[in-house]
Parts: structure tokens; C-alpha cells; sequence
């Protein structure tokens, strides 16, 4: 399915920006119904991706735009839940890679930022699909999945999902996408989400204005079909046009600028310094692996756990 | 079924963008590589624009980057009968003209939305200088304007002829404000008149101007005193700029002007109007042409000035 039209990323780091051995994603078209389905397909990592892995995603989701007979698009997570964003193991690498003497360039930090959130990153070909899209959310839903969640036109979840961009507890990063976020569910609520870390209960999501509708998790997949059907009515210039428009809209609002600030301010976050009794999450990375520092986040933040059942 | 323009691959044609970069200087350098056609580009080469701008940006040997045309222009645009195309009904392959998804994807994907080339050369992270000579003419007149640096020939001549053909484009004019002023920006478009070189320079259009047996070396010269600069200090440099003119509406309107382009394309010409479409299918590119340069013979695009 690869498509030698589109742009290649010949960064430095191509082992983060690659293809994975497997694919990242289920596309499957449903030509009657006029739907795309996308499923994160990384069970046993909970979903998490790899920057290659949403390279892919990318490429999928303007084979969705580019299908004649395709109006809306569905992202979904295959296993426990839609995903837990980001694969530490990346973030490990990233940050310690054992070849490099000195530390990475800011140049180089934000040529990661940009392949992801610039025009031609996931987080950009998503927000701007001229199809309609849809999050499926249940379980976890956290860090780049969280902002696919509040990306997307349409959101609903499962009364077990989960919502959070815990990236302070990580490396300090706020989200690219501030501005959309703001619209969203308003500042006081950003701030306090990301100044705690603390996650979002379905409930709480639907209240804050992030999920439009929630359902027990065996009506999901009905309930997902139900609200795509309902747009796959309405005409396919209708619906491009008309996402064009909110494209426009949105910009006025300030997005596309609050994703130009925020990648340059994310690339500058990278920069963190750990203090003394802090929890140092790439210190951890390095000397108990991904599963160690998991558990060492855990202990740290126990009584605001990311992980429960 | 409907083919995107920016997929019809012509099998055997010669690469559109030659890019070579000279690892010492950090510079690079990408020519328009059509100059039988004064370096007119078509949907699929407009895409391999975004993959040549790409290619520097990621280009770790790379600080500067100079835009250029071969032969004896540096482009006079877009293909106009790719244009013609655009709106014209292919044998076997719709019966009704292209819809407004259609388009708009189209448009967005090889030319102005996130993804077309004009806005991957505002967003180019290297310093770009456009070294022109000759023409400099609408869809490369926005990316000479998008460059950093313009160096223009005293034979250049630059204009937005966007509606002498099918209409406004709206992309860059926040940009164009910016840049060579509201009263400038709106001569250009409402006349399309062509500038010459010390026109361009006194609006600010182009940094410097220069003979054409200099062009090169004074391009070199700007391009290597700008490489003297710490990669990281170019780079987050630029950043800075990309969010203030973001800041500043270019990227709002680089999304509505796309959205308006496409409305452009739905225009329609008045019996006594010159209709590059309908003259186009009728009679060919080269009498859609003719037609325009006679409608327009008071003030042409093809005659260079002294």
C-alpha cells in the first residue's frame, strides 16, 4: 500500500521514523458504507506506537482522504484498549542513544517534532482529514492517542475509558496542540490535566466536552456504526467542503499558529533537568528498562495511578 | 474512476527537480529541470517539488538551500494545459465534471493546503533563496515569495497572473501583504501586470538585483555568508519567523485562500471574457495562449524589458 507519491523523511533517525516489522495498522474499507477503518493494531504493547508506526497511520489516513468511496474514517484500538500513545522504548532510545557522545541538536529535537506534528505528521493529516473521523475509545487513552481522541470530528467511548496526556510525568512536553485543546474543554481543565497528570473517567470526558456520547462497552462497536452511518448519508462534497471549512474556522481560532509555537516550545522541553527527589523518567528508561520504569512511575504517582484496573 | 492529477506519473520523463548539495558550504541547490517549457510544472511535478524541498530540509549537510530554474527562466508557473485538464472531462473517465471533494483534495495535495508545495516552502526549515532570472510567474512567483531571499537578474520579471487564467488565488495573500505592501499586492492581482526586477526591488519583493552574468556568484555569496551562521541558530531562527507570520494570519489564510481556489475554479467566464477553458478544450493550450495574450496585448507577460 505504500505510495512512492508521498514525501519520504530522510532524517537522521531513521530506525525511530522507519517501518516496523509488523504493521501498525488494520485498514480495511467498507465500500457499501462508505467507511474506513483504522484499528491500532499493537495489542500486547496496549497500542503504544513508534514515531514509524504513526508514519503509518499517516499514510493510511490520506489513503482514506484520497478514496473516492470513502466519507468517514474510524480509529479503534485492537485488545484491552485504544492506546496508551507514545512506545517508551522510543523514548528511551531517543534520549540515550549509546553511539552519540553529545547531546542532540535542537535542530535535530524539533525534526523529530515536525515529522510528527508538522503539516506532513499524523497529528496534522488527522486533524485536517477531509473525511469525516471518529474515535472509538475504550480502555486507556493516553499521551498522542489522547490528542487523536480530541483530534477527531466525533468521540465515543466505552464507560471504561480512560483520558489523560501524562507528559509531565515523562519529559515535561506539553501538548503541540494547545489551542484545540482549549476549544475543546477549556483552559482551567487543560491546566489542571496536565499540571496533575491526573486521567479522565469516561463520565468526567463527556462532561468536559472531549467524547460526545458514552456507552457500555458492548454497545461500542454499534453505537460507532450507528453515528458513521448517520454521516454517510449526507452528500461527499457536503462533508469535504464542510471539513475544509471547520479547517479554515479552526485556524482563525488560532490552531494551525498554536501547533507552529508548540512545536518549537516542545522541542525546548526536551531540554529538562531533573531535580534531586523528583521522578526521572529517562533515568529510569535507561537503567530499568520500559517495564522497571513503569513500575517506578507507578510507586511514584501511586495515588493517581495511570495504570489500574 | 476520477485520478488525481498529482498521481498521473509519466513514465520516461526527466526528473523536474535536479538536487545537488555541496557538503562544504552547507548548501544546496535544487533546479527546475524543464527549460523547454520555461519550467512550468504539472500536479505530479508540483508533488516532486514538496519531495525536493523535503529532502533538504532533512538534509543534515544542509544550511542553506538555492531555488533555481534551468535555461533561460527561472518558471513561468503552472502547466496551463494541466490547468485546462484540471476542469476538462477525460474520455472513459467521468461523465460529470469534478466535484468539490474532488478538488479540494486535489488542490490541497499538490499545490497550497498543509501538504501542497507552497506551504512546505514557507515551512522549510533551511534558509531558502530563490535565484531568479527571466520569468517569474504565478505558482513560482508564490514559491520565489515564499523563499527567504529573493536574487533576481536585471532581465527578471515577476508577477500573479492567477486572474488573467481562472481567477484569484488566495493562499499567499497575507503573505504578499506582508511582504510588498497592501497597495502593491492588490495592483499585482487586480492588473497581474508583470514587475521588472528594480520594480521588485523597490517594493521589497527582492533583496537584491544584479546583471545576469552575476546571478550565480552573488547568489553563492549571499548563500555561503548565510552558512557562516550555527546550524541551530538558522534553525530555531526560522521557527521564529514561521510563528510570527503564523501569528500574523499566513496560515489562516493559506487554508481559506485554498478553499477560495477552489471556489476560483468554479468561476464563470461572461460571453465577452476571455475563458481559458473553454478556449483550451476547444482549440488547444497553445491557442488558450494565443487568446490571453491578445486579450491581454496592452500589457504583456512575454516581452522583456530592458
Amino acid at each position: 500500500m505504500s505510495n512512492n507519491q508521498r514525501p519520504s523523511y530522510e532524517i537522521a533517525d531513521e530506525k525511530f521514523f522507519g517501518p516496523s516489522d509488523k504493521p501498525y495498522c488494520l485498514y480495511e474499507v467498507d465500500k457499501e458504507r462508505h467507511v474506513a477503518t483504522i484499528t491500532f493494531n499493537r495489542p500486547e504493547k496496549l497500542n503504544a506506537a513508534t514515531p514509524g508506526d504513526l508514519m503509518e497511520l499517516r499514510d493510511r489516513v490520506i489513503d482514506a482522504e484520497e478514496d473516492l468511496n470513502v466519507k468517514a474514517v474510524i480509529f479503534k484500538g485492537a485488545g484491552d484498549c485504544f492506546s496508551t500513545g507514545m512506545d517508551l522504548d522510543y523514548i528511551r532510545q531517543a534520549y540515550h542513544d549509546k553511539g552519540k557522545e553529545r547531546r542532540p541538536s535542537q535542530r535535530y529535537r524539533h525534526a523529530r517534532e515536525e515529522k510528527l506534528y508538522g503539516y506532513w505528521g499524523f497529528y496534522q493529516v488527522i486533524g485536517t482529514c477531509l473525511k469525516a473521523t471518529i474515535a472509538q475509545v475504550h480502555g486507556k487513552c493516553y499521551g498522542t492517542a489522547f490528542q487523536i481522541a480530541c483530534l477527531c470530528d466525533i468521540t465515543v467511548a466505552s464507560e471504561d475509558a480512560q483520558f489523560t496526556d501524562p507528559t509531565y510525568r515523562y519529559i515535561g512536553a506539553s501538548p503541540v496542540d494547545m489551542v484545540l485543546l482549549f476549544h475543546t474543554i477549556g483552559v482551567k481543565r487543560v491546566k489542571e490535566m496536565m499540571l496533575t497528570g491526573r486521567p479522565i473517567e469516561a463520565r468526567e470526558a463527556k462532561e468536559y466536552g472531549l467524547v460526545n456520547r458514552v456507552v457500555p462497552l458492548n454497545k461500542l462497536d454499534a453505537e460507532v456504526a450507528r453515528v458513521a452511518n448517520e454521516i454517510c448519508r449526507q452528500p461527499y462534497d457536503a462533508i469535504l467542503s464542510g471539513k475544509a471549512c471547520f479547517e479554515g474556522a479552526l485556524d482563525i481560532c488560532g490552531v494551525g499558529t498554536g501547533i507552529t509555537a508548540g512545536m518549537a516550545e516542545q522541542t525546548w522541553q526536551t531540554n529538562i533537568q531533573f531535580q534531586p527527589g523528583e521522578f526521572n523518567m529517562l533515568k529510569a528508561l535507561k537503567t530499568k528498562g520500559v517495564k522497571g520504569a513503569i513500575r517506578e512511575r507507578e510507586d511514584f504517582y501511586s495515588d493517581a495511578p495511570l495504570k489500574r484496573k | 474512476m476520477a485520478q488525481y492529477n498529482y498521481k498521473r506519473v509519466v513514465p520516461g520523463r526527466p526528473p523536474y527537480c535536479l538536487y545537488e548539495v555541496d557538503k562544504e558550504k552547507k548548501i544546496a541547490r535544487i533546479t527546475w529541470n524543464k527549460p523547454d517549457k520555461l519550467n512550468t510544472a504539472d500536479a505530479e511535478e508540483n508533488m516532486q517539488i514538496v519531495r525536493a524541498i523535503q529532502k533538504a530540509g532533512d538534509d543534515p549537510d544542509v544550511k542553506v538551500v538555492i531555488f533555481k530554474g534551468a535555461g533561460k527562466h527561472f518558471s513561468a508557473g503552472a502547466d496551463v494545459s494541466m490547468i485546462i485538464h484540471d476542469d476538462t472531462l477525460r474520455p472513459g473517465e467521468l461523465e460529470r465534471q469534478r466535484s468539490q471533494g474532488f478538488r479540494i483534495v486535489e488542490l490541497r495535495q499538490n499545490a497550497y493546503g498543509r501538504r501542497g508545495y507552497n506551504q512546505t516552502m514557507h515551512n522549510c526549515p533551511k534558509i531558502t533563496i530563490a535565484q531568479v532570472q527571466g520569468y517569474c510567474y504565478g505558482g513560482h512567483f508564490q514559491l520565489a515569495s515564499g523563499c527567504d531571499f529573493i536574487v533576481a537578474a536585471d532581465n527578471a520579471m515577476f508577477t500573479h497572473p492567477g486572474y488573467r487564467y481562472i481567477g484569484p488565488m488566495g493562499e499567499d495573500m497575507v503573505m504578499l501583504i506582508l511582504k510588498i505592501g497592501l497597495t502593491m499586492t492588490k495592483e499585482i492581482m487586480f492588473t497581474g501586470r508583470g514587475l521588472d526586477a528594480q520594480e521588485a526591488l523597490e517594493c521589497g519583493l527582492v533583496n537584491k538585483v544584479v546583471p545576469l552574468d552575476k546571478l550565480e556568484e552573488e547568489t553563492n555569496n549571499l548563500a555561503e555568508l548565510v552558512a557562516l551562521q550555527a546550524a541551530d541558530s538558522l534553525y530555531i531562527g526560522k521557527q521564529n519567523f514561521n510563528i510570527a507570520l503564523s501569528i500574523m494570519g499566513k496560515q489562516t489564510m493559506a487554508t481559506m485562500g485554498t478553499n477560495t481556489h477552489v471556489l476560483a475554479h468554479m468561476m464563470r467566464s461572461e460571453p465577452d471574457e476571455f475563458n481559458l477553458i473553454a478556449v483550451g478544450r476547444k482549440g488547444g493550450t497553445k491557442a488558450a495562449l494565443e487568446a490571453n495574450k491578445e486579450r491581454w496585448r496592452s500589457s504583456p507577460l512575454n516581452v522583456r524589458k530592458a
